[in-house]
């Protein structure tokens, strides 16, 4: 990047990272000073490797750490403000007991010992009167690393054969995507995303990728440098919007309308690769007619395969030989029919390509342009330049709207039509790899899996009817862990009037005061990050690395891993919770895979970050997909719910994606008439969800939570800039200042996420978004929301 | 090198307005609250992040602004007590134990707020020091300014802000260097300089 | 926000008025001399000469308070060689320094006009240098010629009508008036000469003003780096309280001023030894609100 880099690779004497990385660490020893390497673990996924320097115990600045490869070298401006997170001015100190009423915030300091009696008398005594699921963890994303993030919530609960909630977040399009890939609901979707500099075509869709990722934009701005094409899609122009060739300015909720276009442009010019469709995709498959599922060899012969013990069940799929022109097993066909209808054995039959085809006929840019508001020439030139300008790659936001899925499933559709996958420079979805070659279910599952899940979006109903599954499922506690979900899910009223009074007992672990600490009746205090071992591997660079523990935990702090020690010895899983962190670190690092890889605790304790990855990995290399036929199923032959909660879904809506209008955000809405604006709740780069609210430094910059709305729209409402407006819908409100600002599109109006209840004047931000339930995706849908705005009061 | 002269390099069409820069001057030379020698401005409408026209016809840049360590530096000129001088690489240093306080440099500057006077004690929100351990206390009744971390650059590092940049949109190094990297860039790259017409000489280029 | 600069409010009116003030009566001491007699104008004009010291060493003081950190005021001449700043205090010093030598020469009688003329040129560079520390900034508003009609014509009209109202109560005093030969008339023009030229730079500076106040409101809304860059433009609260100020101290000042005239030109000297004084408080309100509104633009904001 600069001169300096000479510098640094000369001081380390020899390229060897290993070399460098050890001496940085020594000469970080001078001057009184420690230097320690830790991983920055929130949920933005770029895992910024740090060095937390530490001075008479506390840790006085966080710098950029190197890795071998300087292209991962990475850090943004909330890594670099760790030392004011460390020492909150919120930073919740001791054990606490609520005192006054639930959400006032009036607490009594308790002794570890006190709190965590309390809580295994309240669990044991729930168990046994209302069974073993009556208590719940409740966590999310609050940490992504190995043992003090999920996991450990998931290996006592499922200890305690107690519930668990499921995010239930905002990842429909990512169970879109995944159904086709076959890897589910899940990330571990994308390329490395330093790869994306390979591309020649990158469209940033929906993403606010500088503000979220700038690490992935670093990248893109390589490829752009080199010569790509770079094509934003969002209706309000970003910083990534400013930057692209081209800038699509969308309705809010017609991106699976634009996807289906592209593919029906690209499936009616034939820009598609065949011989990628025929290898790699279900596109020759034969579905009945009759039952939609492909012909398989069993339905000709008539006999069911026996599934061989150790062995997947093997049935070969049927395809028609165009040489011989007849139905045959898929490897024995040199040449298989891409199009067409046939029968075979007395079965009418059709290419799940021609399926395809015909869905998407429903989608020519004419029709998809009025859903999109833009000119239909837009989605041409789009389509081509994704189709013909290759390697493509897909940089997706979250489609947050309740057809998220579809969008999903047609990006899908997209990279099985021109092959814009599995190589360099062509990559769809969210995330790199995460957790791989690693023995990480004995953490999760020392006795199984028994934790039933619940997603969020359906507590209500379940705490409302006492069933899960049909049968009888009282909940009374629950217990939240990395997961501020008064503030970050939707319909913030519904949750503090129906969902957290319907629970006996709420404890809250955080390392700062939230919104949800507020309704807990115990608040256990989190160490940070720095303050504890770690293990850490991707996704969006290719290292294992070992997080150190800088500087104890601060006032009478515990990591996450500690505090459920203790709950689980007290609840009698002594044994299960005896392992140190660096025992659990070792036992899941203790693979063949690893080892291969070059991991080994001994490497990890002094290099600290191992290279396990090669740089710019390709993900499903060689055209491997998890899917049921190991191919790109952009036609799905069984779709099921992402979670089996013992609802029925419509299949036949769901084998091909069709648009499908956003549950609430579309202008033929009743309810438009009423709320005509569309209410985001965009992320920023001054919080990471709620993580980072009160951070001193980050408030100077970004003091106060404002509406930016477009001036057009303002004035219709009378609004100057400045004046404090009321945003609001049936669900709640929030008073705020109004931003003007021609970003926005107008319609749209934009509040950024993560401020907590206090730092509104009135209301929350969330206090608008619902909880409508897709049934399928089983997400929530934080944009598709609609509000007016009217103003409350005049900018002196 | 006998003959260092730094310059600092900023890409425009990188720079994403992160204000990572920002906060890493801000933490590294623990700066006082409300003092930020590094700030980013939008180059486009007049609030953060907003751009320039009306919707769809837009444009937006950033613009991180810090002192530009003239060649002529007119602060040095207006100062009366030598607190602010040039040093022969070109950096532009304040001494703070030499400072009055009569912000002459703040009025002679042709940039806006890139010195920054500490009208009282300068206050922290954390009761002890952050940031990198070279740095000078900032005491009540001076003036402030970006050192290039001179600090850091006299062992061979980088500027903090150069070295975080998670854009890849600043450089730092010597231009008296022909080989170096933003010698290699300005001779390949469009820039500009801000104020140019002010005749000071600013050692900070601005790719385009 | 106003008075936030007074410091240096008062220390540029009293180094003006020191200036002008010693200036005039150096003038007067010179001119008069002939046909007064010396004894008589070294007696008329002394009271000033005397007070001159103290009111730059009052000025001197007050400027120490603008300053953050006032112990190292002493390092304020350092950069004699570039620093405008540094010039001023280096000539306000010598201003000084030579009225302390003036002032042991009076106290003896022989105050030699040499060095008096000497002191005078010391005291104007320092108000020169005072100007141009101003006129070297990037402030919109300072960097103007009205920033040296504005210090320079402080100087000349504080120096009129301080040694107006010396000559005046010297005249009006009972003693004075029995000598025989004074030349009421001579004086007479004279005074109007200078209050003449004191009202001509006050119409200087209204035109200045009126030429100044147009370019103050710089557009905010170019869209350009070095605008986005350039020190901060005036907010139009800024702009409208300069305006206000400048105007109504302007105002001030031509009334205190034309009062004087209309004394001159139609009044007695014992009319005038009371109306004078209330021209005279006119004027220096005039001129405080001037600066005021001058100081009101920066340094800070």
């Amino acid at each position: 990047m600069t001169d300096n880099e000479d510098i640094r690779e000369s001081e380390s004497g020899e390229n060897d990272s290993t070399d460098q990385t050890a001496q940085a660490a020594q000469t970080a020893q001078a001057a009184g000073e420690k230097k320690y390497s830790c991983m920055c673990v929130g949920n933005c996924q770029s895992r910024c490797r740090l060095f937390v320097h530490v001075k008479d115990g506390k840790a006085v600045k966080t710098s950029m750490a190197p890795f071998s490869d300087p292209r991962y070298n990475r850090v943004c401006l909330r890594g670099l403000s760790h030392v004011q997170r460390i020492y909150d001015p919120k930073r919740l100190k001791y054990p606490m007991k609520r005192v006054g009423e639930r959400g006032e915030g009036k607490f009594e300091r308790i002794s570890w010992e006190e709190a965590i009696d309390i809580i295994v008398t309240k669990f044991k005594g729930y168990q046994e009167e209302f069974g073993k699921q009556s208590v719940a963890f409740s966590t999310v994303s609050g940490n992504m690393a190995l043992l003090n993030g999920m996991h450990s919530s998931y290996r006592l609960a499922n200890l305690m054969h107690a519930s668990q909630t499921d995010y239930s977040l905002d990842m429909a399009d990512t169970f879109g995507l995944g159904r086709v890939i076959g890897s589910g609901g899940v990330f571990n979707q994308s390329n490395d995303p330093a790869d994306l500099a390979n591309a020649k075509t990158i469209i940033v869709w929906a993403a606010n990728i500088t503000d979220s990722h700038p690490h992935a934009w670093r990248s893109v701005a390589d490829a752009q440098e080199a010569g790509a094409k770079v094509v934003v899609i969002d209706p309000r122009f970003t910083t990534a919007a400013s930057k692209a060739d081209q800038w699509i300015s969308i309705r809010p909720g017609s991106d699976p309308a634009l996807a289906m276009s592209m593919a029906q442009v690209i499936i009616s010019e034939k820009l598609y690769d065949t011989s990628y469709m025929l290898d790699h995709t279900v596109a020759p498959f034969l579905v009945r007619e009759d039952t939609k599922r492909f012909l398989r060899l069993s339905d000709i012969t008539g006999e069911k395969p026996q599934k061989k013990p150790g062995k997947k069940l093997k049935d070969p799929y049927v395809v028609w030989d165009t040489e011989n022109n007849e139905g045959k097993v898929l490897d024995q066909v040199k040449r298989p029919a891409l199009e067409g209808t046939f029968t075979v054995s007395g079965f009418k039959v059709t290419t799940a390509f021609s399926l395809l085809k015909e869905q998407m006929s429903a989608y020519p840019p004419k029709a998809a342009a009025k859903m999109c508001d833009i000119k239909p020439e837009e989605i041409e030139k789009l389509a081509r330049l994704y189709a013909t300008n290759k390697p493509s790659s897909i940089y997706p936001g979250f489609i947050q709207y309740n057809n998220g899925l579809q969008t999903g499933h047609a990006w899908g559709i997209l990279a099985s039509l021109t092959g814009n996958i599995a190589k360099p420079g062509a990559s769809v979805g969210h995330c790199g790899l995460s957790l791989y070659n690693l023995n990480v279910l004995p953490l999760l599952f020392p006795k199984g899996k028994t934790s039933p899940i619940i997603p969020w979006v359906i507590l209500k109903d379940v705490l409302r009817s006492g069933e899960f599954h049909g049968k009888p499922h009282p909940i009374k506690a629950m217990y939240f862990h990395g997961s501020n979900v008064v503030c970050n899910a939707a319909n913030q009223n519904q949750i503090i009037n129906t969902i957290l009074p319907a629970l006996d007992f709420i404890v809250v672990t955080d390392m700062v005061e939230t919104d949800t600490t507020n309704y807990a009746d115990i608040v256990l205090p989190a160490s940070h990050w720095f303050e504890r071992l770690e293990f850490v591997q991707g996704p969006d660079q290719p290292y294992s690395t070992l997080s150190e523990k800088a500087i104890e935990p601060a006032f009478e702090s515990k990591s996450d891993m500690d505090i459920y020690r203790l709950i689980g010895k007290g609840m009698g899983f002594g044994e299960f919770f005896e392992p140190t962190d660096e025992d659990f670190i070792k036992m899941v690092i203790d693979t063949d895979a690893a080892r291969a890889a070059g991991l080994t605790w001994e490497r990890l304790k002094k290099e600290k970050a191992i290279q396990t990855l090669p740089s710019c990995w390709v993900n499903w290399k060689g055209n491997k997909f998890p899917s049921p036929s190991g191919r790109l199923e952009f036609y799905l032959e069984n779709p099921k719910p992402r979670l089996d909660c013992g609802i029925e879904i419509d299949q036949s809506r769901e084998h091909l994606p069709h648009f499908e209008p956003p549950f609430e955000a579309w202008p033929d809405n009743p309810l438009a008439k009423k709320y005509p604006l569309v209410y985001h709740t965009v992320r920023h780069r001054w919080r990471l969800h709620s993580q980072w609210y009160g951070t001193p430094w980050l408030r100077e910059l970004d003091p106060e939570p404002a509406v930016r709305i477009n001036p057009v729209d303002a004035k219709a409402r009378g609004i100057k800039e400045g004046d404090i407006v009321e945003v609001f819908n049936d669900r709640g409100h929030v008073v705020i200042k109004a931003i003007f600002s021609e970003a926005q599109r107008p319609g749209i109006v934009t509040v950024p996420k993560g401020w907590q209840k206090e730092q509104f004047i009135a209301g929350s931000y969330q206090e608008l978004t619902h909880d409508h339930v897709n049934t399928s995706d089983y997400n929530q849908s934080f944009y598709d929301v609609l509000c007016q705005v009217r103003k409350v009061q005049d900018n002196e | 090198m006998a003959n260092n002269r730094y310059v600092m390099l900023i890409d425009m069409k990188r720079c994403i307005g992160c204000h990572t820069c920002a906060i890493a001057c801000k933490q590294g030379n623990n700066l006082p609250n409300q003092i930020w020698w590094n700030r980013v401005l939008t180059f486009g409408g007049p609030t953060m992040d907003t751009p320039h026209g009306a919707f769809p016809n837009l444009e937006m840049n950033f613009l991180t602004l810090n002192c530009q360590h003239c060649e002529d530096p007119a602060c040095v000129k207006a100062c009366p007590a030598e607190a602010t001088y040039k040093r022969e690489d070109g950096v532009v240093m304040q001494d703070y134990e030499l400072c009055l306080g009569c912000r002459m440099c703040i009025m002679a500057c042709p940039y806006s707020n890139v010195r920054s006077y500490n009208e009282d004690r300068p206050e922290y929100y954390l009761d002890f020091q952050v940031g990198d351990e070279l740095v000078e206390e900032q005491e009540k009744g001076t003036v402030s300014k970006c050192t290039f971390c001179h600090h850091r650059i006299d062992e061979g590092l980088e500027p903090n802000c150069v070295e975080v940049c998670p854009a890849n949109a600043r450089f730092f190094g010597n231009i008296e260097d022909k080989n170096s990297t933003v010698s290699q860039l300005l001779e390949t790259r469009k820039y500009t300089q801000l104020l140019v017409d002010k005749g000071t000489g600013p050692s900070v280029y601005y790719l385009i | 926000m106003l008075f936030k600069e007074w410091s240096l409010i008062v220390n540029s009116l009293m180094l003006q008025l020191a200036a002008g003030m010693f200036a005039f009566l150096a003038l007067y001491r010179l001119i008069l001399t002939g046909d007064m007699g010396s004894e008589n104008v070294i007696t008329m004009t002394s009271p000033g000469i005397v007070l001159t010291g103290p009111v730059v060493l009052a000025g001197m003081i007050a400027s120490i308070f603008h300053l953050g950190s006032p112990i190292r005021a002493y390092r304020s001449i350092v950069n004699v060689g570039t620093s405008w700043l540094s010039r001023e205090i280096l000539f306000t010093g010598a201003f000084f320094a030579f009225w302390l030598a003036c002032y042991w020469m009076e106290r003896n009688g022989n105050l030699n006009p040499v060095l008096m003329w000497i002191t005078v040129i010391a005291s104007l560079l320092a108000v020169v240098s005072m100007a141009y520390i101003y006129y070297s900034t990037e402030k919109p508003g300072w960097f103007s010629f009205n920033t040296f009609t504005g210090f320079i014509g402080t100087a000349v009209i504080f120096g009129s009508v301080s040694s107006t109202i010396i000559i005046f109560n010297s005249i009006g005093s009972p003693d004075y008036i029995k000598l025989e030969y004074i030349k009421p008339d001579y004086i007479k023009s004279v005074l109007i000469i200078s209050s003449l030229v004191s009202l001509l730079i006050l119409i200087i500076r209204l035109i200045g003003q009126f030429k100044l106040f147009p370019t103050l409101n710089i557009n905010k809304d170019e869209f350009s780096m070095d605008r986005l860059v350039a020190a901060a433009p005036l907010t139009s609260e800024q702009i409208s309280l300069f305006k206000l100020l400048t105007l109504w101290g302007l105002g001030s000042s031509i009334l205190g001023m034309a009062l004087i005239l209309l004394i001159l030109f139609f009044g007695t000297i014992k009319q005038g030894c009371t109306v004078i004084i209330v021209a005279a408080i006119l004027i220096a309100l005039g001129e405080l609100l001037g600066r005021s509104g001058f100081y009101s633009l920066g340094p800070d904001e």
